[in-house]
């Protein structure tokens, strides 16, 4: 059972529950939906992005290190790789898992819910546990790009050495920004919906 | 929506049919193309792969070691493995894809690194940022993928455009690779590499002038080796020259480009040019040979040649003659010099000499010998170019078209005049001695008085030698003369012009050098005065006139046929009038005596010679005298009234006994003789010209030698003379009665041995003032 069985939906920005007949929230104004608005369309189109602008995040050097001369630009890979070559091992994993790991994890997760969104089967609880981890985990994801604005904005010693982003921290802050969108855009609902029968007439509004 | 299709009226009024596209489709659609753009950029930039074969891999980096194309990064090593030899490196560059055009056989490689030697810091900028490895691209090859790194960098010349020139020398001395071409100490190249010419005779150094220089390169311009430290020059002309530190250490070039020939065209790539050894050899002008007699000794290697004190060359080597006759300097002549190079040159050593005349060439004692040129305006516009000279070992008089004016001077004796003497005008030096020879009367000495002081001289000059100190002197005091301290060691001629307005003279007007200032200045007419014996005489006996000098002696010479002396003597500027017939001459001597002492000042100042000059009405010139020995008797005072009295004796008359008138000297006995029929003396009296009018034919002359004294037994004593002087000396009085008509000179008196009472008595009224207006 779900709201609109009950004539109910529910406000998503100050969660108040309304009448099924309500367009505005009584209380905050807001546009209140029985399901989002081409949630899935949205999802599948900013995850997409974010996939496509994955190449490029990894591609471009996220930033260059200056220390006396002009430095090597830096791809998230080769900086992963000269940690690991300095024996840093425990921060190129944990570079390479904020950096790599996750975003990968979380585009393959948005994927996997869409997909399970359009094909429901068993076990839709465990995608509600996949959707709130995505979630949880995306505001993190902008270690990379933290690290490298604090890192900017401290190491500016003129000749001796400087620290500049690169493109590619815009392509990973672009990525990361469309992963935590399309999982906002995703309507956990759906996954209900998907294994409640008569799911479809939900979708279609 | 079925519930909604149930609802009443406004939920189906808004339900709108949706585009099949959500706008939030071109996110990924944006995306997409960035993907696709950056796959594209890195496809198209992608490097290209090209593999150099370096001796080494020191210093290279994989991955990080830059391919640098005038500083900019063109590429970046990627790779580096051994060759398959084992020999060498191989190592991969990543190359800019715009390079590709570039990279073909032609193209070289190399690596960078810093270099510290003499010869400067290189690739300093490699000790930040890394070796690196150059690029020099040459896009007119074949393309290729696999290259071979040069050993070592190239030399500049061919990294730039820039003219390339080859240096031919004998020697390499310090000149390295590297080594710095100088222009005005400006660095415009530098030496890029040497090696032997193809003939193994010289040594080509290849230079290379940077391109913005190239024009300053002509085909007359010198180069010369300015490496290590030039000495030359001696003592204290010491030249010390050397470009820089840099040069000083590493060698160097050098280069100038003749102003005198700036017209030359532009040096082209690859000219070959001589390599001079220093800076004085690349002046090189005109080559001629100077030969020399085997005495001069050009001890120096290097010996200026001067013109007017001016450097016009130097004397590169000297060379014995094949026959042992003399040497052959084989001089440099400058090119602005060559002009001078003509016939008639002359040159000469100029050697230090110091000897009791003076010192000469004394500068090159401190600043070497050298040689000294000359030559003559006339030979400059005659303009016979000549290559081969004759050299002398000392001066030659300076040529007769020198410019100034030629002199010849006669003198009896050189007397310290040498060569280079000064001839000296108010003892400033307006000339100098040239030259001097021996002549059958004496000897002939060369002068040339400068152009500026040429008017100076004309046919009044007189010239005199002041060498050496003239000392005269005698009781009446002492004069030393001497020029100046110059003329003193060195000899000297000093001349004076009296008359400004006289003729102006030619080149090779002789004069007469007298033997002093004095003797120069004798103007005036010579005379000869013939004398029984010298006794007393002496060059420089003065013939006085009235007390006034007149004239001298100049010379005493014994006529051996007459044996009597013939003295020349010059009388005074304004006294030629002197030597007219019936003057008369005679000496005056000192007399002294017990009644006659007389001319004593001529103890002290010698003797002298009087002389009386004949009338001046019927003058008749005449240069030869006889001098009397003694003051004559019938001294003819022109200025007195000449008298003879006859007397029976002499009594104690003597010459210069003095004539009274009422006991006042009015004249003097000028002498007595013996008449002819020797039966009376004759005595000459000579009374003064204002007493004249005291003599008429009345006067009686009586003497009045002697003390006059009359005793009577009634009268007493008395005693009578003239004057104390007349009672020693004796002397001559007279009275007249009454005035009259005056005598005539040589009058005849008869003269009384005393004075009648009466005559004492005479008191006329003779006026003496009018004959003193006379």
């Amino acid at each position: 059972m779900n709201g609109s069985d009950v004539g109910l939906k529910l406000c998503l920005s100050c969660h108040k529950v309304c009448a099924e007949q309500t367009e505005r929230c009584p209380r905050c104004g807001a546009r209140v939906y029985q399901r989002r608005q081409n949630s899935i369309a949205r999802c599948w189109a900013l995850t997409l992005t974010a996939a496509m602008l994955y190449i490029p995040a990894n591609l471009l050097p996220m930033m260059t290190v200056s220390k006396f001369e002009e430095g090597q630009p830096q791809t998230i890979f080769s900086g992963v790789a000269e940690l690991v070559n300095q024996g840093m091992i425990p921060i190129a994993l944990l570079v390479f898992t904020a950096s790599v790991v996750v975003p990968i994890l979380k585009l393959l997760g948005m994927v996997w819910l869409l997909i399970c969104v359009r094909f429901p089967g068993a076990a839709m609880h465990r995608q509600q546990m996949l959707y709130r981890m995505i979630v949880w985990i995306g505001r993190w994801s902008m270690l990379d790009i933290f690290i490298i604005s604090l890192l900017v904005g401290l190491v500016q010693f003129g000749q001796l050495g400087t620290v500049t982003a690169g493109t590619g921290a815009y392509a990973f802050a672009s990525v990361v920004v469309t992963t935590m969108l399309a999982a906002m855009q995703f309507d956990p609902r759906l996954l209900w919906d998907a294994v409640e029968p008569g799911a479809e007439k939900v979708t279609d509004s | 929506m079925n519930q909604n299709t149930s609802a009443p009226e406004p939920a189906r009024a808004n339900i709108k049919k949706r585009g099949n596209l959500s706008p939030v489709w071109l996110l990924p659609v944006v995306a997409l193309l960035i993907v696709v753009w950056l796959v594209w950029k890195s496809v198209s930039e992608a490097g290209i792969v090209i593999d150099v074969e370096f001796q080494n891999g020191r210093g290279i980096k994989q991955g990080k070691t830059e391919v640098r194309l005038n500083g900019i990064a063109v590429g970046k090593v990627t790779g580096m493995a051994v060759s398959d030899d084992l020999k060498s490196v191989d190592v991969t560059l990543e190359m800019d894809r715009r390079m590709s055009s570039s990279l073909t056989d032609k193209s070289r490689f190399w690596l960078v690194q810093p270099q510290v030697s003499v010869a400067g810091i290189s690739g300093l900028d490699t000790l930040v940022s890394g070796n690196y490895i150059a690029f020099q691209p040459d896009d007119t090859g074949i393309n290729r993928k696999k290259f071979t790194a040069l050993p070592s960098p190239p030399p500049l010349g061919e990294q730039e455009e820039g003219l390339s020139l080859t240096l031919r020398a004998k020697e390499l001395s310090s000149i390295q690779n590297g080594s710095p071409v100088y222009y005005r100490r400006l660095k415009i190249g530098e030496v890029s590499s040497y090696d032997l010419s193809a003939d193994d005779q010289y040594v080509d150094v290849e230079v290379f002038i940077k391109p913005r220089f190239a024009h300053l390169v002509r085909r007359n311009t010198r180069f010369w080796n300015a490496g290590g430290i030039e000495l030359s020059g001696s003592l204290t002309n010491l030249k010390i020259r050397t470009q820089s530190i840099v040069s000083l250490v590493q060698g160097g070039v050098s280069l100038y480009t003749p102003e005198w020939e700036q017209e030359f065209p532009e040096a082209y790539q690859g000219d070959v040019f001589p390599l001079y050894r220093d800076y004085d050899e690349a002046e090189a002008g005109i080559a001629v040979e100077i030969d020399f007699p085997l005495d001069v000794a050009l001890g120096q290697e290097k010996t200026r040649i001067l013109f007017h004190g001016m450097e016009v060359g130097l004397i590169r080597d000297v060379e014995l003659k094949d026959d042992y006759s003399g040497i052959t300097a084989n001089a440099v002549i400058r090119p602005d010099a060559v002009n001078l190079m003509v016939k008639g040159t002359r040159f000469w050593l100029v050697k230090p000499s110091i000897g009791l005349q003076g010192i000469s060439g004394l500068e090159t004692l401190l600043g070497g010998r050298y040689i000294n040129m000359d030559v003559s305006n006339k030979d400059i516009k005659a303009a016979v170019p000549k290559r081969h000279f004759k050299g002398l070992a000392s001066q030659p008089a300076a040529s007769p078209s020198a410019p100034g004016l030629h002199l010849k001077l006669r003198a009896d004796s050189l007397a310290g005049v040498s060569h280079g003497s000064p001839v000296l005008f108010r003892k400033m030096q307006v000339g100098s001695v040239q030259n001097h020879e021996l002549t059958d009367d004496g000897v002939l000495i060369k002068i040339l008085v400068d152009p500026a002081y040429q008017h100076l001289v004309n046919n009044s000059s007189r010239f005199w030698n002041i060498s050496g100190i003239t000392l005269q002197g005698g009781l009446q005091g002492f004069s030393i003369k001497a020029g100046t301290l110059n003329s003193m060691l060195a000899g000297g001629i000093a001349f004076d012009t009296p008359d400004r307005t006289s003729g102006k003279v030619k080149n090779g007007t002789g004069f007469t050098l007298y033997n002093s200032a004095e003797k120069a200045h004798q103007f005036g007419q010579k005379i000869s005065l013939i004398f029984e014996t010298a006794e007393g005489l002496q060059v420089g006996t003065k013939i006085k006139y009235k007390g006034l000098v007149v004239g001298h002696l100049t010379e005493l010479k014994l006529d051996k046929q007459k044996e009597h002396i013939v003295a020349d003597a010059l009388l005074g500027k304004s006294s030629g009038w002197v030597a007219h017939e019936g003057s008369r001459f005679w000496l005056v001597r000192p007399k002294l005596g017990l009644a006659n002492t007389a001319n004593l000042e001529t103890l002290v100042t010698g003797q002298y010679i009087e002389v009386l000059p004949g009338s001046r009405h019927d003058a008749v010139a005449k240069t030869r005298f006889e001098v009397e020995m003694a003051v004559p008797d019938d001294l003819p005072v022109s200025n007195g009234l000449r008298l003879q009295l006859v007397s029976s004796e002499l009594g104690s008359v003597r010459r210069g006994n003095p004539v009274y008138y009422r006991e006042i000297p009015v004249g003097t006995v000028t002498g007595y003789r013996l008449a002819d029929p020797a039966s009376h003396v004759l005595i000459f009296i000579n009374i003064e010209e204002r007493y004249k009018s005291l003599v008429t034919r009345k006067s009686r002359f009586w003497n009045a030698s002697g003390i006059d004294v009359k005793f009577g037994l009634f009268s007493g004593a008395k005693i009578r003379t003239e004057s104390l002087e007349a009672l020693l000396a004796g002397g001559i009085a007279f009275a007249t009665p009454e005035p009259g008509e005056p005598v005539a000179a040589g009058h005849q008196f008869t003269m009384a041995k005393e004075p009648e009472s009466q005559w004492l008595r005479w008191a006329p009224a003779i006026s003496i003032s009018q004959e003193m207006s006379h």
